[in-house]
């Protein structure tokens, strides 16, 4: 059974929880000290620790890694006042597994624990089983991609829901099948849902099915695409478009893993690991009342944020090698062609808004247009990326970001890795100055979401 | 923004065709009733979310398809199978379809889908 405990000094509360908790079946114990919880932690072995941090002994958020440390490694959840969000960025900089805030506890405390307990099953179980990823055609061996490998690995073995964000044209969905092709689902259906392209009065009988004779024009009984999915996965792409009732219903199906057909009056039960993506920001769609937060609670249990190709320009490289084999043999050519001279540091000067995509498609246009020329040269591809390359040349400097003054003319020069690491390490420096430490503010200046930034303040250490 | 139509030879294909052209005028549609036709035709004009409808009233036609199944990667495609058991279906999902439907349903779902997908890129 798993053990919870609760260190709060409020009796009160914690008599609540206590007693909510026992009844679902957790094995509850509270504290009213720090003191007092530590010494039980450290003698007993708990799961998940909810921990307030206004208390008699000290500040709760001190406590934190002591916790952290105690024989279970228990998961930490910091109870945090109402609108606080420097505590609740401290708490998740200290390692806390997440928090809550006081007024919303009662309500979700289950939701908290469910996922806690969930996400530290499945560590158990990762660690357990060391994987050999099938990479399923994902190109790349940078830093920033073999980070989100090591996400798609760890969420494969595992039936947690994972949620992948990231610019159009990034690979959410070549992640998404990576992630099941990787799983225990393997063998059953991939099956996607496009959200984006379901009319609002299809929607609920396309994802749930259909009595004979629900509404005008279902002449038979159709099962919906949550029952397909059934032991495989259910990809919900572009997730932000679900409109709100049917994000109400899914919510259901999530909680209940049941749901009743469009005109049926029995439940059918449907077992399928889901996967969402989108490249919205859910966060907004929920402070404007478009996206519930539950559901978004429940897709992020695991959440992978692709990089933008300009963020990982070392794999074009690799990626332009890979695109060219493959046209080679689509145009049915005899040979490969060579690239010419400025090829590639052309396309690593552009910004590829539309990501691998956009890339994809660029090579495919220039290796049309070269025909029968042995070599591609800068001039075959799209014009917009050849202007870029012209400014970029008249302007004598760098597009974007490198920063003049870390590259001496005289001394050796750095690797291209070494050198944007440089930068993007200085750029995440300056962005959290000015933004006072404060994680929130430093992503909007940098018009990063929050977790980019915090996956990239982990990968450069940033994060005391 | 070209949306391709795979219709077969068989009767049921031919008469979607002739709706599916009502709604989308000849400009915007190109059909096919030979599969590697098609295939030759689209090898170097499909483009990524391009909308690529399969009326596939065979399981013969669908195990060809399944062969080429790298062709529709990027693209939006519409599935319309000929039977709704449990394996057909498996098949069907193999192709990562983003609508499905059989070709015994009301082909209201397929229209509405086609046109929100042309709402979403018009281009
Ligand atoms: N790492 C990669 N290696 C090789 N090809 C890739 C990689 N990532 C994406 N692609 C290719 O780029 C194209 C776009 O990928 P995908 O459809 O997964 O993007 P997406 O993030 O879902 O985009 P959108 O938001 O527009 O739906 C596909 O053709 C895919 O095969
Ligand atoms: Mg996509």
């Amino acid at each position: 059974m798993d053990k919870i405990l609760i260190v709060d000094d409020d009796e009160r509360l914690c008599r609540m929880l206590t007693r909510r908790m026992q009844r679902q079946g957790y094995d509850t114990f509270s504290a009213c000290t720090l003191l007092e919880g530590l010494d039980k932690a450290t003698t007993d072995f708990f799961d998940v620790i909810f921990l307030d941090v206004e208390m008699p002994d000290g500040d709760g958020l001190e406590f934190l890694a002591k916790f952290k440390k105690t024989p279970s490694s228990p998961e930490v959840i910091i109870i945090t006042g109402q609108g606080d969000p420097d505590g609740a960025e401290k708490a998740i900089k200290n390692g806390a597994w997440g928090y809550v805030e006081k007024p919303d506890i009662i309500n979700e405390i289950g939701l908290h624990l469910n996922r806690a307990l969930q996400y530290r099953r499945e560590k158990k179980r990762a660690q357990m089983v060391p994987l050999q990823l099938k990479r399923q055609n994902i190109i790349g061996s940078g830093r920033e991609i073999s980070y989100c490998l090591d996400l798609l690995a760890q969420a494969s073995v595992s039936d947690i829901s994972v949620h992948i964000s990231g610019e159009t044209g990034t690979g959410k969905e070549v992640f998404a099948r990576a992630i099941h092709v990787n799983s225990c689902q393997a063998a059953n259906n991939f099956v996607v849902v496009d959200c984006a392209s379901l009319p609002e009065t299809l929607i609920e009988s396309t994802l749930f099915g259909h009595v004979k004779g629900a509404f005008t024009g279902a002449d038979k009984a159709a099962d919906g695409l949550v029952k397909q999915a059934d032991g495989g996965t259910l990809f919900l792409d572009e997730v932000g478009e679900l409109p709100l009732n049917t994000q109400k219903s899914f919510l259901r199906v999530l909680q209940e893993r049941s749901y009743r057909p469009v005109g049926a009056t029995q439940e059918i039960f449907s077992d399928f690991r889901l996967v969402s993506a989108t490249n919205q920001n859910l966060e907004e769609m929920v402070k404007a009342g478009t996206f519930r937060k539950d559901l978004l609670f429940r897709l992020q249990a695991f959440s992978i944020d692709l990089p933008p190709l300009r963020e990982r320009v070392e794999d074009i490289k690799e990626l332009v090698t890979y695109f060219m084999d493959k046209f080679y043999r689509r145009y049915g050519q005899t040979e490969s062609k060579g690239l010419g001279p400025n090829f590639l540091s052309t396309l690593v000067a552009y910004d590829w808004p539309g990501n691998i995509r956009e890339l994809s498609q660029a090579l495919e246009q220039a290796y049309a247009r070269a025909a029968n020329s042995p070599t591609l040269f800068s001039y075959y591809l799209p014009e917009v990326i050849r202007i870029n390359q012209a400014r970029r040349l008249v302007k004598g400097k760098p597009h974007s970001g490198a920063s003049q003054d870390s590259i001496n003319p005289t001394a050796e020069l750095p690797t291209w890795r070494e050198y944007k690491d440089e930068c993007e390490k200085e750029y995440l420096n300056k962005a959290l100055l000015q933004a006072h430490g404060n994680i929130s503010t430093a992503s909007n200046m940098a018009a990063l979401s929050r977790t980019r930034l915090y996956q990239l303040l982990k990968k450069y250490e940033l994060l005391e | 923004m070209k949306v391709y139509l795979y219709s077969g030879q068989h009767e049921a294909g031919s008469k979607f065709r002739l709706l599916v052209l009502k709604q989308l005028g000849p400009d915007c549609l190109k059909s096919f009733a030979n599969i590697s036709e098609m295939l030759s035709s689209l090898a170097l004009s499909l483009k990524s979310k391009d909308i690529v409808i399969l009326f596939v009233e065979t399981l013969r036609e669908l195990e060809e398809l399944l062969l080429v199944q790298e062709t529709f990667d990027d693209v939006r495609l519409i599935l319309i199978l000929p039977q709704r058991d449990q394996l057909t279906v498996a098949k069907g999902h193999r192709l990562r379809p983003r609508y499905l439907t059989f070709i015994d349903s009301n082909m209201s779902g397929v229209y509405g889908v086609v046109e929100k997908m042309l709402m979403m890129h018009p281009d």
